[in-house]
């Protein structure tokens, strides 16, 4: 049997899922009447709902797709990915989950906002979102791109063209209904097929990892079940494990979540469930990742793609035949669809909600206007990952969400801790705080090895690690704090009690 | 709970937490009945910095907690890959344990926190509004 094919079968299960998603976007846009339905579902999700939607937002391509390849290309070293990938949640639901529902209303910048001048802080927050979301957009452009490539034969910039159009079908209609709503379904999708497609690999195997991870060390030597290559410098280690950690709590389009559940105890809930569900994901990761390894193998996992991001699907089309190929490819393309949804939705609200009400319009715009500057915003969104997904083919979907958490870990997690948590913060800190990580992050990136190297071919990199974390995130919060105390603000300082207050009782107007 | 039980004096006019007008006036301290300084001289108002210590405590311990596990881990990772490598049975690297155990206990944490919210935050919280109201 030749695998990596286009074949029929696996095409039609494939078209079949396209069509009913898009049936449950169409079901759900005929409720999407306001911002509020549009950007948080009416804020009236559970908090089962939204543990599922948040897992769902959160196992992105790179979870499935990139942790799979990586584990099957280089062993231990994928693990540091799901592991750190996880980490991040008790630090979202201590310091971060509540206060946040009960500060907000539609993005993390109302926080940082809210006791700070509203317009600087916005368009820096908006800034720092956007540069978040286009480098997750980018990974799922590149996983996706290679998904329809594998599976219709499709040059693959046709396929992330394709992936483009049918997104901006998605959120431009549905709004955050339809993105919570193709989220549940995803994540119960992604887990029972990952489990299936686990239970298939560890079938071969008399159902004990332990004999499967054997086989792996035993075909391509014990170093496979040791840390090595992948993460070959000590600092780019620790520098990627910051960024994983504290990067979740600063990804828009999770915490966008937790304006969707009706107060801070379901936002809580939601957080244990979303934890639970993504943790037995990414254990189950392990089987997957070292299952390609031994029953597909690394030569043929390369072949299809240099960044191994199809070793899950071709699993899944040596155990399953392909009809399975067809099934785990769906979910592996519902998987993306649903998280390219969140992002946009999420860049979408920091262009609309952000920027354009609140720094053009000054706060007051009305709701249609509101509703078409967002749908605008997606279009453009839609557009620019289309680009970045073809400029960065071949790079690892897990490497490059990876990047997306370390801007996100250094613009947008110091000013959030600090604006909650700090009195003396002040809005120039908080501007200067986001920027200086949103840039330097970026600029760390573009002088990485990863670019200089692997994309521009140039010989050699100005900066020689490609995990910039460990410098930016210190270096974000010191700038944060100095830029404050240079410059004190008194309305900020005396706002400090009235968010205190909101912290534990919610917003005062919000029942009415 | 939801936000029908909020501590609000009804003629005060506490403005919408979310996108403000620029306009000056709104960040600072209006004169007035505001819900703040009403729950600032009750009896509640200590309670609640009791309660809020002891939430941030919990938080921040949790926090460290998971911090220095997984730094740890990290650490090893980058300083002992041949310690992480050791075969304690044929197929399990303590390395691979080690992932394991750190991807159970960042759901124990939670599971600790919530658990402790659930049963003693809420109720508290919810107490001090009772309070609060009837105390008017």
């Amino acid at each position: 049997m030749q695998t990596g094919q286009p074949n029929l079968i696996a095409m039609s299960g494939f078209i079949i899922f396209i069509v009913l998603s898009l049936v449950i976007t169409w079901f759900a846009a005929r409720r999407t009447r306001s911002t509020k339905d549009f950007y948080a579902a009416g804020g009236s999700v559970t908090a089962l709902q939204n543990g599922l939607a948040l897992a769902g937002d959160y196992m992105s391509a790179a979870s499935f797709l990139g942790i799979a390849g990586l584990v099957a290309l280089s062993g231990f070293d994928g693990l540091i990915y799901s592991i750190g990938f996880l980490v991040g949640w008790p630090v979202v639901v201590c310091l971060i989950a509540e206060p946040l529902r009960n500060l907000g209303r539609y993005t993390f910048s109302d926080v940082v906002a809210f006791r700070l001048r509203q317009t600087p802080v916005r368009v820096a927050s908006a800034a720092g979102s956007l540069a978040v979301i286009a480098f997750y957009l980018i990974a799922q452009m590149v996983g996706a791109g290679n998904l329809i490539r594998l599976l219709f034969g499709l040059d693959y910039e046709i396929a992330v063209a394709i992936v483009g159009m049918v997104m901006l079908a998605y959120v431009l209609f549905g709004g955050m209904i339809a993105t919570t709503w193709v989220q549940i379904v995803k994540a119960v999708l992604l887990l029972s097929g990952a489990f299936m497609l686990a239970m298939m690999v560890l079938a071969r195997f008399s159902f004990n990892p332990l004999a499967l991870f054997a086989a792996a060390a035993e075909q391509y030597g014990p170093a496979v079940l040791a840390p090595g290559r992948l993460v070959s410098d000590p600092v780019d280690a620790i520098s990627l494990g910051l960024a994983l950690m504290f990067g979740t709590a600063g990804l828009p389009h999770i915490l966008m979540r937790f304006y969707t559940v009706p107060d801070g105890r379901t936002a809580r809930v939601s957080v244990a469930y979303a934890t639970a569900i993504i943790g037995g994901f990414y254990l189950l990761t392990f089987i997957l990742g070292f299952g390609a390894m031994v029953l597909v193998g690394q030569d043929a996992i390369r072949g299809v793609d240099a960044g191994g991001n199809m070793a899950a699907p071709l699993l899944a089309e040596v155990v399953g035949g392909q009809a399975f190929l067809g099934f785990i490819a769906a979910v592996a393309f519902a998987t993306i669809l649903a998280v390219v949804a969140g992002l946009t939705l999420a860049g979408a609200a920091a262009l609309s909600h952000d920027i354009y009400v609140n720094v053009f319009r000054h706060g007051h715009a009305p709701e249609k206007e509101q509703l078409l500057v967002a749908r605008a915003s997606t279009i453009v969104l839609a557009l620019l990952s289309i680009g970045l997904g073809i400029v960065f083919k071949g790079q690892n979907v897990a490497y490059m969400v990876g990047l997306a958490f370390a801007i996100a870990a250094s613009a947008n997690f110091p000013a959030l801790i600090l604006s909650m948590f700090w009195k003396p913060f002040t809005t120039r800190g908080a501007q200067a705080s986001i920027l200086f990580g949103t840039v330097a992050t970026l600029a760390l990136i573009w002088m990485s090895p990863t670019i200089q190297i692997d994309l521009l071919k140039h010989t050699t990199a100005y900066f020689p690690y490609r995990n910039p974390g460990l410098f930016t995130i210190p270096l974000s919060f010191i700038i944060g704090i100095v830029v404050s105390l240079a410059a004190p603000e008194k309305s900020a300082v005396d706002g400090f009690a009235r968010l205190e207050q909101q912290i534990h009782f919610g917003a005062p107007d919000e029942a009415a | 709970m939801n936000g029908a039980d909020y501590i609000r004096d009804p003629g005060s006019g506490v403005r919408d937490p979310g996108p403000r007008s620029p306009d000056p006036g709104s960040r600072t301290p209006e004169p007035g009945p505001l819900s703040y300084d009403v729950v600032r001289m009750s009896d509640s108002a200590s309670r609640l910095v009791t309660l809020s210590a002891a939430r941030w405590r919990l938080s921040i311990i949790l926090t460290a907690t998971m911090t220095m596990i997984y730094v740890a881990f990290i650490l090893l990772i980058a300083f002992n890959k041949e310690l992480l490598g050791t075969l304690l049975v044929p197929g399990l690297s303590l390395g691979i344990l080690l992932g394991v155990l750190v991807i159970v206990t960042a759901w124990a944490l939670i599971m600790i926190y919530v658990r402790w919210t659930n049963a003693n935050y809420d109720v508290a919280v919810a107490d001090i509004r009772r309070a609060h109201r009837e105390g008017r």
